[in-house]
């Protein structure tokens, strides 16, 4: 019976992490998402768009240990090197290859939603 | 390289873990459930290792799952007995007094050859030897014998071998029981009986036989 109580906790246990884990994994990812999505639909780069991309790659340095235990990581390093990479193009005013990596990045960021919210 | 250590030594020792809080019997007698969850086990075991790019949470939690459902299993079938039919199902008679139950034998998709495999295993070749032979719900055959047959049956040097088997012949045991085809049609014509409507036929070493008629199910 001492196995069956531990055995109740570590449910609810793993039960409550996995809720804490997808709702830190979306709220994450969703803030990612309408970073690229506004930058990827913006006409002009400005100190907005620059400003929003630094504080992204500070946001994803903090959280990138947190998220490595949840997502792969191939995406981790996707992003990662995608947030580089739109940097460097805000600052070198690289308007269309900018938009690009935004692109590409929406798009493991859906993947990513995808395999963490899809049961089929 | 250094991941892949500290992977397998954790998967080791959490695999340990959920086998030792599952309890011992996981080990040996497979019920359907603990057969489902070693299996899963170590498939998920080897995920991770194999591929070091996956965070280790997606063993790990599948793992301490298994092991919680097949404890809640464990606990609810003890409590429920109609859960316990549902899980594991009941232990079915498939021999009574040395006459073979073709419908539980049907039921099983148990062959004859299984059925004398099992009793076999137990020091039995008479079927007029056993009284009671029951297939357990972890699929095992646990033989009671008739300990009045024990005696009773003048025994052969040679013991019994199946001749025909669900209505197929195996002439090539003849020569073992000192037999022939023209002795087996004897019986067949003595006994009013087709090959093809036999279950089983065995013949001693004495040329003692034993037949059992397919039945209509």
């Amino acid at each position: 019976m001492k196995n069956f109580y531990f055995s109740v906790i570590l449910f609810i246990l793993i039960l409550s992490l996995s809720l804490f884990s997808n709702y830190f994994i979306k709220t994450n990812l969703e803030y990612f998402y309408n970073v690229f999505v506004s930058i990827s639909e913006t006409q002009d780069i400005g100190s907005k768009e620059i400003y929003s991309v630094t504080k992204l790659k500070e946001n994803f340095s903090k959280q990138k240990n947190m998220l490595q235990l949840f997502i792969s990581k191939e995406h981790i390093k996707e992003i990662e090197t995608d947030i580089l990479l739109i940097e460097h193009y805000l600052y070198e005013n690289e308007l269309s290859e900018c938009k690009q990596t935004c692109i590409e990045t929406i798009s493991v960021i859906n993947q990513i939603a995808e395999y963490i919210s899809s049961i089929d | 390289m250094l991941s892949i250590i500290l992977r397998t030594t954790t998967m080791f020792f959490l695999v340990m873990f959920a086998l030792r809080i599952m309890g011992k019997k996981n080990l040996g007698e497979f019920q359907p459930s603990d057969f489902v969850s070693t299996m899963l086990i170590s498939n998920l075991t080897s995920i991770v290792i194999e591929a070091p790019e996956l965070p280790i949470l997606y063993s790990v939690v599948p793992i301490l799952l298994i092991m919680c459902y097949e404890i809640f299993t464990s606990v609810f079938t003890k409590k429920n007995e109609n859960l316990a039919k549902i899980a594991y199902g009941s232990p079915k008679i498939i021999i009574k007094k040395g006459i073979i139950n073709q419908q539980v034998m049907k039921t099983l998709r148990f062959t004859v050859d299984d059925l004398l495999t099992a009793i076999r295993s137990k020091d039995i070749f008479y079927l007029e030897e056993v009284n009671l032979a029951v297939v357990e719900t972890n699929g095992s055959v646990s033989v009671y014998p008739d300990p009045s047959a024990t005696t009773n049956i003048d025994k052969a040097d040679i013991p019994p071998f199946s001749i025909i088997v669900d209505g197929k012949t195996r002439f090539n045991n003849l020569s073992y029981v000192h037999s022939s085809e023209e002795k087996v049609n004897q019986i067949l014509a003595k006994e009013n009986v087709d090959i093809e409507n036999i279950l089983l036929m065995m013949i001693d070493g004495n040329g003692k036989y034993n037949l059992t008629i397919k039945e209509i199910l």
